[in-house]
């Protein structure tokens, strides 16, 4: 299936998607303690969608006949859960049901197919000498913690969060759980505080959502600062110029948008070489070098 | 300086299930904070009444989750309940030799193959006080650190049921000849609580927990286990975690925390 039917199909949430704004508004006119910033969001996803309609329509008529594989079914469940935990995670601050739906979309298809290569030549190429390990804004920091754990010595892991995420303590129990899991050593900071790693990481991961909300550019700036030299930059990023996946993302608080061409100028502009883009349905897997 | 009553926040009214007196409560920072810092968000206040003892759940935001009556044996204000258990049930422990646990909130005392001149750690917390004597010497902070840690779960435990205080301190026992296995005030909560405790799926997160199988439960805990709390609409903790050996019960209560911190079950005071 080609990227621009992936993009097609993600017109297929839209219904859903705005089913779960309907929802929050309507618990907020039924007298629920709905916050502001929960209604808000609401009302912006109806007249997004609404303004979309002959975009959906034009959409499915290009779906027309086209069979869904099942790595897009498995997209499509696990964004369902997805828009739950989000109007959870709005309406009520409990961010479990967000870190559940991080770890069930890593085990998608196209997710497991990307993180496995990812974290294989990720390995290869540090060729198991990593000491140090940073993961940026992830709620789940799988990527990290399976890169450490192939190191031939004991590496530190660091998860580096943006404010938000560093906000939710159910968040930052999970992570602080994955280091210790995996019985591995480290620490969740903010990444305002993680200048004492900065030019030290053999590696640097960012791989979902809350990363992506943090913006691409401030990813690559933050992720350089903490390379050391000929340090690896493992991430997976969405592929969300197209309408379709960006209205999807855009739900989530990601308002940069991003092509090939696009992230190839962000990699080269930020100081990386020899980058390597693997396309994995709408999403890509980067891997480059820290000069 | 003079020692300050903590805030009050809320007043709570409610009637006891077993002899229908009103119950009136205060919610205060204290309380609040003890729910705050739960595994399961919750914090308990007690009623005596006689026979029972009515205990009232309270939530992070102070709102009321239930009422729970444990019978209270002691016929005296200032009588406990004592059970002793037999040596045989200390047979397979390494490090120690005997023990003392007192529960004044629910007068009960459980002790097993503790003599009196056996002491060597005291440790207590608010309303719980645990006695240990050990069969051999080793690291003084590592004994102190997680004899504290298990005492401050045991502090805010509500289980009648001697078992689940012994199986705590099984725990303790293995964490004493193995302390770079990590374990938690949580795991030692939910163990002390098995019994009060209900497991039940929420769906549709065990639906997907079923079909994804997200690789940081399912590398790190037995999958059967995982599956078949996944597949179990409702069961007691107590059952789930039922094996003759520590370092299974550990793994299990891990594993059922690690699953609620991720809303896919849930566990409820019952």
């Amino acid at each position: 299936m080609s990227v621009e039917l992936y993009h097609d199909a993600f017109f297929l949430l839209f219904p859903d998607l705005k089913k779960t704004a309907d929802a929050v508004i309507e618990e907020a006119e039924a007298g629920m303690p709905v916050p502001q910033e929960a209604l808000e969001w609401a009302r912006r996803v109806k007249t997004r969608i609404d303004n979309l309609r002959d975009d959906m329509a034009v959409a499915s008529r290009r779906l027309n006949g086209v069979t869904i594989p099942i790595e897009f079914q498995e997209l499509e469940e696990v964004s369902r859960y997805g828009f739950t935990a989000l109007k959870r995670r709005l309406v009520s601050g409990d961010d479990k049901y967000h870190v559940f739906f991080n770890e069930i979309s890593y085990e998608t298809r196209l997710f497991r197919s990307a993180f496995t290569s990812l974290s294989t030549r990720a390995a290869e190429t540090l060729n198991g000498n990593i000491s140090l390990v940073v993961e940026i804004n992830d709620a789940a920091p799988l990527l990290a913690v399976k890169v450490a754990s192939r190191s031939t010595s004991k590496a530190k892991v660091v998860v580096a969060d943006a404010v938000d995420v560093y906000g939710s303590d159910a968040i930052r129990g999970i992570q602080s759980d994955y280091i210790k899991k995996y019985l591995l050593d480290g620490e969740v900071l903010r990444i305002d505080e993680a200048s004492e790693y900065e030019g030290k990481a053999d590696l640097v991961a960012f791989t979902f959502i809350d990363a992506w909300r943090y913006g691409f550019r401030k990813l690559f700036a933050a992720a350089r600062r903490l390379l050391a030299p000929g340090g690896v930059l493992a991430a997976l990023l969405p592929l969300n110029s197209r309408e379709g996946l960006r209205t999807i993302l855009w739900a989530w608080g990601v308002t940069e948008f991003l092509d090939v061409d696009e992230l190839r100028k962000i990699v080269r502009s930020q100081g990386y070489v020899d980058p390597s883009l693997r396309v994995y349905g709408p999403f890509v897997a980067l891997m480059a070098t820290a000069k | 300086m003079s020692s300050q009553r903590p805030l009050l926040r809320k007043v709570l009214k409610t009637r006891c299930p077993r002899c229908g007196r009103d119950i009136v409560v205060e919610v205060n920072e204290r309380i609040l904070m003890e729910a705050r810092n739960n595994p399961l968000g919750m914090a308990g206040i007690v009623e005596m009444h006689g026979d029972h003892a009515a205990v009232v759940y309270v939530d992070r935001n102070g709102n009321e989750r239930g009422v729970r009556v444990y019978p209270v044996l002691a016929k005296g204000a200032e009588e406990y309940t004592v059970f002793t258990l037999p040596s045989a049930s200390l047979e397979n422990f390494y490090n120690i030799g005997g023990f003392s646990l007192t529960l004044k909130k629910l007068r009960m005392m459980i002790r097993a193959g503790l003599q009196e001149e056996g002491v060597t750690l005291r440790a207590s917390k608010g309303e719980a006080v645990l006695e240990l004597d050990f069969k051999r010497d080793f690291s003084w902070s590592t004994v102190k650190r997680f004899t504290w840690i298990l005492v401050d779960a045991v502090s805010t435990s509500y289980s009648e049921n001697p078992n689940d205080y012994l199986n705590a301190v099984k725990l303790l026992d293995v964490v004493l000849r193995e302390p770079q296995f990590f374990y938690s005030k949580d795991v030692f909560w939910l163990v002390t609580n098995a019994s009060t405790i209900t497991m039940k799926t929420r769906l549709p997160e065990a639906m997907l927990f079923r079909k994804y199988r997200p690789s940081m439960l399912f590398e790190r805990y037995d999958t059967r286990f995982l599956l078949r709390v996944a597949e179990t609409p409702s069961e007691p903790v107590s059952k789930l975690l039922r094996s003759d050996n520590p370092h299974v019960v550990y793994s299990r209560a891990d594993a059922l925390l690690a699953m609620y911190k991720r809303g896919i079950i849930d566990l409820v005071v019952e």
